[in-house]
Formats: C-alpha cells, structure tokens, sequence
C-alpha cells in the first residue's frame, strides 16, 4: 500500500474569498478522499427566522448569501405572498424578472472571473470583472445599490423603471454583450484553459442524477433542469430554452455558465420588450399561515425553501436548501482522483458559495 | 531609516479573510482591486500569507468556528500590523448579532483598529479604510522604531 | 402550496425510497420541524419538474434509518438533521457527530430544537 497524506486545504486560501476546508487525503499526488469541513460560516439564520418579524425576515434571507441577494429575496417574497394569497401586478413580475437575471449576470461574470484567477490568467480575470463592472452600473442605477439592493419586497417592487431607465439598460447591455463576445472565444477555444478544464472534474449523468447535482452543475452534465420553466415571475412569458452541455466535466460547466450569461441578456431584453404598464406595488395585510415550497433557479442551481407559518408575528419553520449544498456530494465525488493540483479548480467548477451552503 | 517607513507606507500587502456574514462585502473587497477600482495603484497588493501582510481585512461576522482561524491570522503576521473591520457585520455582528454562534464584532477576537459600518462597503469606502490604515500603519511603525530606540536607556 | 404529500409511516421509509430511486427521482432535502413531543419529517423528492414529498412523524427518542444507501447524497441533510434538531439516525455513513455545521465552541446543542435542548436540561437560547 501506498503511503497516504492528509492535507488540508482552505479555510483561507487565496483561490476563494470564502472559508471552507477539505481534509484531502492523497496517495503521491492523487486524491483518494475529500472530506469537508463546513461551518465557518454558519450564523443560524433559520433560528433568526423565528425569533423576527417575518417581514424582516425579508431582509435576512437578502443576507443569505451576497452574490444572490436578489433571488433570495424573490423567493422569499413569492413564498410569503403564496401563503397569504396576494397577487404581483404584471408589472412589478417582470421588473423582479429583469433583477434577477442582472443578478444571475454578475454572479456568472463573477465566477468566469475567479475560474480565470484559479487557471492563473491574470488578464481574464481583470477583463471579465471589468465587464461585470458594467453589470454593476446597472443594478445600481435601476435598484439604487450595488449589493443589497431591497428593491424586491413583500407584494411587488420598491421600485419602477422609467423609460429612461430602459434605455440606459439597452444601451449598457449593448456594452456588456460586446465585451462578453470578446470574452467568449478565449474561455471556449483558448488552449490554456483548454488543458485546465477538458477532462478534469468528471460527472457522468447517471452520477449527477443520483448525488442530486443542480443547476450548470446538472446542465454541464446534460440534464436539462432549469426551475425557471416553473414560470415563477414572468419567465413563462418569455420564451427561453435551458442550456446543456454534454461534456461532463469543468470545460462543460464553464460554458454552460458563459453561454448563460447571453441568455440572460436576451431574457433583459425580452422583459423590456413587453414590460406592461401598471402599479408595481400591492398593500400587504394580515399574517401568513399554512407550509409552502418554492423553488426558483438561482445562479448556482436549484434553491428549495419550505416554510411554516402558523399565524404568528414569525415563521415557524424556515428551512433553507441553498444549490451549492446539494452540489456538495458531487463535488467530493468529482475532487477523487484528481491530481492535488487540480483541485482548487474542480471546486470552484460548482460555483461555491459557501454562506450560502452554511446560512 | 525614514526613507524604509515611507517606501513601506506605499507599498502595504493585504491579508482578507472573510469570518462569515453574507460575503458580500468580500466580493466587494475583490472588486476594488480590479480594473475600475485599482487598489494595486496604491502599491496594495492582496496576498494569501498572513506572514506577508500589514493590514488585515476582516469581513463578516466571528463566529465559534472561524474566530480561531482569524486569530491564527492575526498572530502569524509581523509586526507592526494594522487590522480593518469591513462591513457592519465585522463591526458588530449586523443583521446577525442576535445569532446564537456569533461574537458580536471582530474586536472580540482581534484587536481592531479601523471600523468601516456599511452593509456591503462600497469599494470607495473599501479603498478610503485602506489608505487610511496605510496611514496608521506608517505612524504606528514610527511610534514602535522610538519605543524600539528607547527601550534600552528604560531599562537602564 | 405544499402539495404531492404522501404520508407514510417511518418503517416504510426505505422500501418508499427503495422505490423512488428506482424511477430516477432526485432527492432534494429533508425538512424538520419541531412539533409537540417530537419531530415532523418532510422528505423532498423530485423528478423534473414536479415534486414528491413523504412526510412521517417521529417521537424525540425514536430513531430514523439513514436513506445513504439509496441517496448517498443524504449524508448532508442527514447530518444537518442531527446537528441542528439532535434526531438520532441509523447507520449514517459519514458521521460528523454534531460537528456538520456546529463546531464545539457553539453555546447551544440543536437549536431549531429549543424545546428538546429545554428537556434535557442543555443550554437553551435566550428569548
Ligand atoms: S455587512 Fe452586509 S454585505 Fe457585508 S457581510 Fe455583513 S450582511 Fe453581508
């Protein structure tokens, strides 16, 4: 038998901005074993939930996870408003719609980014968080802040686009899509990241079915899963199909999440396109009661929250299953039998948010 | 040795980890040193060895798990050091002080010398901490080079 | 809504999942609520787009069998479960042992659970 090392790997390493630790157990340079090592981040935000308002749980579940904040709030709002029963003006639908693709957009350009730093490609990496900048200009001028925005509530929007809004979108996404087509071709053709990527972090489709991958994750291993075909928001009136890849490995993942980020720009589009008139804000009254799931798709995959409430002033039950948790299995699936060196890089092809999997 | 204390003063290597909270303030940390922002045109560089750094920059809140690992952090860098809290979170615990595994604020693990309250820092704020504890951490090597001087006739 | 619940009772529990993991579904979480005397399961299930959801009750002693032979990737929520309500589970195969997301230093022991952690006199949280 060979003699085995255990590294540790994380929790500060300079590839993530997030603590999460591997035990990784190797023979010469080969995995064998990956262990993970999570709570470095846990802040118990479910037990917060029932101590709160449940409206300013609202403001928690925006605190989930910083990259997704939009979408955390989308899915809480819709869970809230399902167990009172309210119904969105068409207008503010399409205006969550809009966020949360110029969210899914920055959090791709975000991970392109950090994949490019993980390979060692400098440049890229300054290039797409410039382009991403572009993202961020957009947010800030249609939601009034760069990260924690607020601008989805309980019953609507805080906020309206006015026509001058609309434009400054279309003429920035014009931006953005001419830098991502400048970017496109070095993460697809370059042979850099070629040799990094092609190959390394293998996922068969019948093993992410069975370890419940989700998300590009899923997608980059040819399930063609996407919540957004639930049709939550206005996503069942814009006419859009799920991107596959079938090379199941980092390669695949990656694509899957450049080529998304031109859906998304084709989805703003769209939702501007056919953006009704109207009021963006109904009043809320009363207390939510019954158990409700909601699923929506997240920039990293399938987020499930259930939840409880009984009347209260707070919500019984918040439980909150974020995608990179359940793209957890997959991982520690993917990182055996790599080489050490490749490891970092398998495990950012998830997307790993690590405040979110710990909440 | 003046010219050491400025050259240095223009030239602070970054140590972030981040304890908990949401990240958004790390992501807010990594794109101040990108294009638009450009912390490296103040001589900043981020780097991953604690035994590198001057200035730490915590964001999020402690918690039971990560406050070890910040202290290791802290203790593994060389003196002088200067360590800036970014991010409610990381000066009080935010949203989250009432969380039953945290430490409210990151002065309960380490001694903080900068405070910066914002719910995701701005990367403008971000860079106006840094240059002011590049600040700091100039004067603090000052005043440690004349205690340094100094010690020996105390002693005497 | 919650909707597509089958309630079944907990010794049917593997052969049920025996049976949806022969039709392909995926497992998407394990939900627990603390109710009167114990706790309220919900085992999230999913085949595209449409969900399954089996839900039993357990008592605070009782044990639940671990599903890891059929899902390996229960051993997350499985391991959430424990940590996080103290439900006691059967041969779990990756055993954190209350260490998943809790390190040792947390002052309470399960804490979407107060009213057990009351009843076996841990430290329970402020109000
Ligand atoms: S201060 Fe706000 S943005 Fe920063 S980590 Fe805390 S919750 Fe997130």
């Amino acid at each position: 038998m060979k003699r085995r090392t255990v590294i540790p790997f994380g929790p500060q390493h300079v590839v993530f901005p997030e603590p999460i630790q591997f035990r990784l157990i190797l023979e010469e340079e080969r995995v064998v074993d990956a262990i993970p090592a999570l709570g470095y981040m846990h802040r118990g935000i479910e037990q917060l939930a029932t101590v709160k308002d449940f409206t300013k749980t609202l403001y928690l579940a925006e605190r989930i996870c910083g990259i997704c904040s939009v979408m955390h709030t989308l899915a809480y709002a819709q869970a809230i408003e399902e167990l009172m029963g309210i119904e969105v003006p068409p207008r503010a639908k399409y205006l969550r719609t809009i966020w949360a693709e110029l969210g899914r957009l920055q959090s791709h350009l975000l991970w392109m980014g950090l994949a490019a730093d993980a390979i060692g490609y400098e440049s890229l990496f300054m290039q797409t968080w410039r382009a991403r900048e572009v993202v961020l200009e957009m947010i800030e001028f249609t939601e009034g802040s760069r990260i924690m925005t607020g601008s989805i509530t309980i019953g609507g929007t805080k906020r309206d686009l006015h026509a001058e809004s609309l434009e400054f979108l279309l003429h920035k996404l014009e931006h953005l899509e001419q830098a991502l087509n400048d970017i496109y071709p070095v993460f697809s053709d370059d042979p850099l990241i070629k040799q990094r990527t092609v190959g390394v972090g293998l996922l068969s489709k019948a093993d992410a079915i069975k370890l419940g991958a989700v998300g590009p994750t899923a997608r980059g291993s040819g399930i063609a899963e996407d919540m957004r075909l639930l049709g939550y928001a206005a996503y069942g009136e814009l006419d859009f199909q799920p991107v596959v890849e079938t090379s199941c490995d980092s390669y695949g993942r990656m694509l899957v999440r450049v080529k998304e980020c031109f859906q998304s720009i084709e989805l703003i589009r769209k939702a501007i396109a056919k953006l009704p008139p109207g009021e963006v804000l109904v009043k809320v009254k009363g207390r939510p009661e019954g158990e409700v799931i909601m699923r929506i798709e997240q920039p990293r995959g399938e987020l499930l929250y259930y939840l409880k409430a009984g009347g209260d002033k707070s919500l019984a039950r918040w439980r909150i299953r974020t995608p990179t948790l359940s793209n957890l299995p997959p991982l520690v699936h993917m990182v055996k039998g790599a080489r050490l060196a490749d490891v970092p890089l398998i495990t950012l092809s998830i997307d790993t948010c690590i405040a979110c999997v710990e909440r | 040795m003046a010219w050491v204390s400025s050259a240095r003063k223009r030239s602070p290597w970054l140590l972030h980890y981040e304890t908990g909270g949401c990240n958004g303030c790390a992501i807010e940390f990594v794109a101040a040193l990108t294009p638009l922002y450009d912390l490296e045109r103040f001589g900043m560089l981020n780097t991953g060895n604690p035994k590198h750094a001057d200035i730490l920059v915590v964001t999020g809140c402690v918690n039971a798990r990560s406050g070890r690992v910040l202290r290791n952090l802290y203790e593994q860098m060389s003196e002088p050091k200067v360590v800036v809290a970014v991010g409610v979170c990381a000066c009080t615990g935010g949203i989250f002080h009432d969380g039953y595994n945290l430490a409210p604020g990151a002065d309960k693990v380490v001694p903080v010398d900068l405070y910066l309250p914002n719910c995701a820092a701005r990367p403008e704020a971000i860079i106006d901490a840094l240059l002011t504890a590049a600040d700091l951490l100039a004067e603090t090597r000052r005043r440690d080079q004349h205690a340094h001087q100094r010690a020996p006739d105390q002693q005497g | 809504m919650l909707t597509n619940v089958r309630l079944i009772s907990k010794d049917d529990l593997l052969e049920t999942v025996q049976e949806l993991a022969r039709d392909n579904y995926r497992l998407l979480s394990i939900t627990a609520t603390e109710i009167a005397g114990g706790f309220d399961l919900i085992y999230h299930f999913a085949q595209g787009m449409t969900m399954l959801n089996l839900r039993f009750s357990i008592g605070y002693e009782q044990e639940v069998p671990s599903i890891t032979p059929f899902y390996f990737c229960a051993f997350v929520p499985e391991n959430e479960l424990k940590d996080f309500h103290g439900i006691k589970i059967a041969n779990l195969p990756i055993n954190y042992r209350q260490l998943f997301i809790l390190s040792e230093l947390t002052p309470v022991k399960t804490p979407l659970a107060p009213r057990a952690a009351a009843a076996s006199g841990t430290e329970v949280l402020p109000e």
